[in-house]
């Protein structure tokens, strides 16, 4: 017993013996040789493993096993396939939905929605002639009396409020202009014979004068209604037949219930196009009604861009596959194709997203005609254009209900006109930031800093915001265009134009490899703790377009120089992130652009 | 009788001692081999500081610039010229400077590390891990778009 | 009897040693920066891996992913849960700016948690 015991003990030894490698975690041995062994072997598996695939590969099947495997590959994939498609074909019709309800608004738009911009100029002015002349009536009143009313002005003055009046609440029609017209004559008549009367009071002499000079002004608008509205066709205006969406050719035998995945496929990629031709309707819709353009005009400026798609529908349907290979191959497609279709999902989704921003109604006529002249940037240096009385999150135009916490002392009425101050000190006093909150240590004049840029595209040097690129109809960091300014050098570094990440150190921000006569674009995000209104300075060098959250709040047509002050917008910024994309046009040499948040005690100074 | 009592006796000690043994040995290989998978990885944690500013007339960055060029230099802060750019220049003792500033602003003041465009990751880490060692806590990564040393800040132009 | 119970042991540990490999591997092919003050952690399933190629391809998890996707991914992420630890595996070759890149993004949606993958000898060979 005893020795029988002594062996087992000893076969254990010799076995922890064998077994103390497994135990060690490290050789002492040399590493350099081990690595070489390892590789080799690693090398000579790798070439078997080759050499094994390719032999069963061109393993031949016979035709029936050949077709139930295909058939099997199919049925495994239909499920998420048909599931893709049908999300698709949902997105499909939402998309559809809401291009025809944009689409009616361009057919039902009338003379007097694309003269709402000038609408909207005559009332005011109209407003300011009531106020001037209430002025005027109580400085005539004479303070010590104040029962006494000047009786003939008092007369005036309600007859011409009566016009007025009547200005504001004519819809614009243009048959009423010529009766508008005249009687605009008649009250600039009784105020100029009311100033000959009231010669002694000087005061109230340049308060009708004020008044005089509103109204003639108002006058010369309305006349100008009266002639372009002449001019205007509407028919041909309104006229969207160019909007293809619905007249594109389907692929045959779209049947779901027994399309098969190639079939599926080409459905997808019918689908996809349409989605993207559907898009590109109604961002022309919109755009012909805040340029005031025609329809056709807008939509050839639209760009409908569908990403390159492999052509899987070919592979899928070839005939049943003659080898294992031919399997492998297949069953690979199908992967390609689910694959591709969720992509297909993904940009449908983000086209979606993109539309439901700002959808066209009836008050968009107005607010949106005016809001991009508001943009416009005038001569004049410095100046400062409050954006945000447009009521920007939707596009309505009544004005924004609740006003936000900061920022709301920034009254409308006390802001200055124009803004001029030190750009040395402000250089001093920028730091970069893309996040804002109302306390943190650091704190100064914000600038941004970190863009991702696209371009350049050609623009002949010339600045016309008519001319479209891709960009501005949707952001892909992933898209791959081909066309911009050096597409035809194959070679060239900006060939096929892609998005590329930037950050500068200082505030003048410049594309990575600037180009002259080239459009470039830039977009960032920038996020808020809580919404507020904002005054920001925008600079150029030369000529710049701004969105912020798909609206436009600054145009600048003329090639200038690059200055800190070049203008200013107070705009109104969403809590959580927002979005901004430049359109940078540039001439010459340099391209440069900024734009810094300013502290709204600059406008208190 | 005597023969088969002490056959059976060392029979039973047979079957039932060396599988124990077995038995044991295998918990104690099995033990072995899943502590020598159970593995650590190395990281750099990274504090990446909330990163908000507020807005104000006066300008309050507590930040301090330094920068890293392509081969790994670690560059210190120099002037800034008139459009807010600033240069920097090459530290010949990066060690004692970063030192200085330890002992001028605290651990807890951030760092801002400059870093020019095409440097390999590899040096910025070295640089982070000198910042690191030193005890800086909050070291915060910028791409400088010119070089370190320029003080030039004409615009780009074709 | 005894070499029964030792072929139960003998499946037993087969099994899991071999399911304990099943994990999703995660990893791409980089060489991490080699890093002295790096710190060890024990592997941690939850957190988030974004990989970084020399040539700007990202990885999420593993998976290539395209820069929309990515900045989508980050943006459901920051929603779910801004407290994620996230992983950066950076080839050490790879220009910095794709990692600012990254990084600039992160602390933009709020994702402060990220720690930076360093080299070390067992998984990784130069």
């Amino acid at each position: 017993m005893k020795k029988l015991i002594i062996i087992s003990i000893i076969i254990h030894i010799i076995l922890i013996v064998v077994l103390a490698p497994v135990i060690k975690t490290r050789m002492v041995f040399d590493v350099e040789k081990e690595a070489e062994r390892t590789a080799e072997v690693k090398q000579r598996e790798q070439e078997r493993n080759e050499q094994e695939r390719i032999r069963r590969e061109k393993q031949q099947l016979d035709e029936k096993t050949a077709k139930m495997l295909k058939r099997e590959a199919e049925m495994r994939k239909k499920e998420e396939i048909t599931r893709e498609i049908t999300e698709l074909r949902e997105k499909r019709d939402e998309m559809m939905e809401r291009r025809k309800t944009e689409l009616e608004q361009i057919r039902k738009r009338a003379a007097k929605d694309i003269l709402a911009s000038e609408q909207t100029e005559i009332n005011k002015l109209a407003k300011n002639v009531q106020k001037h002349l209430e002025e005027a009536l109580k400085k005539a009143t004479p303070a010590e009396d104040p029962t006494a009313k000047p009786s003939e002005l008092r007369e005036m003055t309600t007859e011409v409020n009566a016009t007025m009046d009547k200005l504001v609440e004519q819809k614009g029609d243009l048959t009423e202009i010529p009766e508008l017209l005249t009687e605009l004559d008649t009250a600039e008549k009784r105020i100029s014979e009311q100033m000959e009367i009231e010669k002694a009071q000087d005061q109230v002499r340049s308060e009708m004068d004020l008044a005089k000079n509103d109204l003639r002004k108002a006058k010369e608008i309305l006349a100008k209604m009266q002639s372009e509205g002449a001019k205007i066709d509407i028919q041909t205006m309104n006229d969207t037949s160019t909007a293809e969406a619905d007249s594109l050719q389907p692929p045959p035998s779209a049947d779901s219930a027994t399309a098969d995945a190639s079939e599926m496929y080409q459905e997808a990629s019918f689908l996809e196009k349409q989605i993207a031709t559907a898009k590109a309707d109604i961002d022309a819709a919109r755009e012909a009604a805040t340029q005031n353009r025609s329809y056709a005009e807008a939509r050839k400026n639209a760009v409908a861009t569908v990403p390159d798609r492999p052509d899987l529908a070919s592979a899928l349907s070839a005939k049943a596959p003659g080898t294992v290979g031919e399997l492998n191959e297949f069953r690979e497609h199908l992967n390609q194709a689910e694959n591709e279709m969720q992509d297909m999902n993904a940009r449908a989704d983000s086209a979606l997203g993109n539309t439901a921003r700002r959808p066209l109604s009836a008050a968009s006529f107005a607010s949106g005609a005016a809001m991009s002249s508001a943009a416009q940037q005038s001569g004049k240096f410095g100046q400062i254009v409050d954006m945000t009385s447009f009521g920007n999150r939707d596009g309505s135009a009544e004005m924004r209900e609740e006003s936000s916490s900061e920022g709301s002392q920034m009254q409308v009425s006390e802001m200055p006109e124009a803004l001029n101050i030190d750009e040395g000190k402000i250089i001093s006093a920028a730091i970069p930031g893309r996040r804002f909150t109302a306390e943190s240590l650091r704190k100064g004049w914000l600038y941004l800093d970190t863009w991702y840029v696209i371009g350049p595209w050609e623009n002949n040097s010339r600045v016309d915001y008519t001319v479209k690129h891709p960009p501005e109809f949707g952001i892909d960091f992933d898209a791959r265009y081909r066309d911009g300014k050096f597409a035809n050098q194959p070679g060239h570094p900006y060939e096929i134009l892609k998005w590329e990440f930037y950050q500068s150190d200082q505030v003048r921000c410049q594309p990575p490899k600037v180009f002259g006569a080239s459009t470039y674009y830039a977009y960032t995000d920038v996020w808020f703790e809580e919404a507020r209104d904002m005054l920001i300075a925008v600079a150029s060098d030369d000529a710049s377009s701004v969105w912020l959250n798909g609206q436009i709040i600054w145009q600048d047509t003329g090639q200038s120089a690059w200055a800190l002050g070049e203008g200013y917008r107070k705009v109104h910024f969403n809590k959580g992130f927002n979005d901004i994309l430049i359109r940078i046009e540039n001439g010459p040499t340099h391209c440069v652009w900024s734009i810094v948040l300013c502290p709204p005690e600059m406008l208190n100074k | 009788m005597k023969r088969r009592q002490r056959k059976r006796s060392s029979g039973n000690c047979e079957v039932i001692l060396s599988p124990l043994i077995d038995c044991v040995f295998l918990l104690l290989i099995f033990f072995l081999v899943t502590s020598m998978i159970k593995r650590f990885e190395r990281q750099i944690p990274v504090n990446l500081s909330d990163g908000s500013s507020a807005i104000s007339v006066e300008a309050e960055d507590d930040s301090y610039p330094i920068g890293v060029s392509r081969d790994g230099t670690m560059f210190g802060p120099g002037e800034k010229n008139r459009y807010g750019v600033m240069s920097f220049s090459p530290l010949s003792d990066p060690d004692g400077f970063l030192r200085n500033v330890l002992a001028d602003r605290g651990t807890t003041a951030p760092i801002t590390v400059n870093v020019e465009k095409g440097t390999p990751f590899q040096a910025v880490i070295k640089a982070q891990d000198r910042l690191e060692i030193l005890g800086f806590k909050k070291v915060r990564f910028r791409i400088r778009d010119a070089a370190l040393a320029s003080t030039d800040a004409s615009l780009r132009t074709n | 009897m005894g070499p029964l119970i030792d072929c139960v042991f003998l499946l037993l540990i087969f099994f899991l040693v071999s399911t304990m490999f099943k994990k999703e591997d995660r990893d791409i092919n980089i060489v991490p920066p080699e890093s002295d003050s790096a710190v060890k952690l024990p592997p941690d399933d939850r957190q988030v891996v974004v990989g970084i190629t020399p040539e700007g391809e990202v990885f999420w998890q593993g998976v290539s992913v395209s820069r929309t996707d990515l900045h989508a991914r980050l943006r459901t992420q920051a929603e779910d849960d801004p407290e994620k630890r996230i992983r950066l595996d950076a080839d050490a070759q790879a220009p910095f700016e794709l990692v600012v890149e990254v990084l600039d993004l992160c602390q933009f949606r709020g994702l402060q948690n990220v720690g930076i993958r360093t080299y070390d000898d067992r998984y990784n060979s130069k």
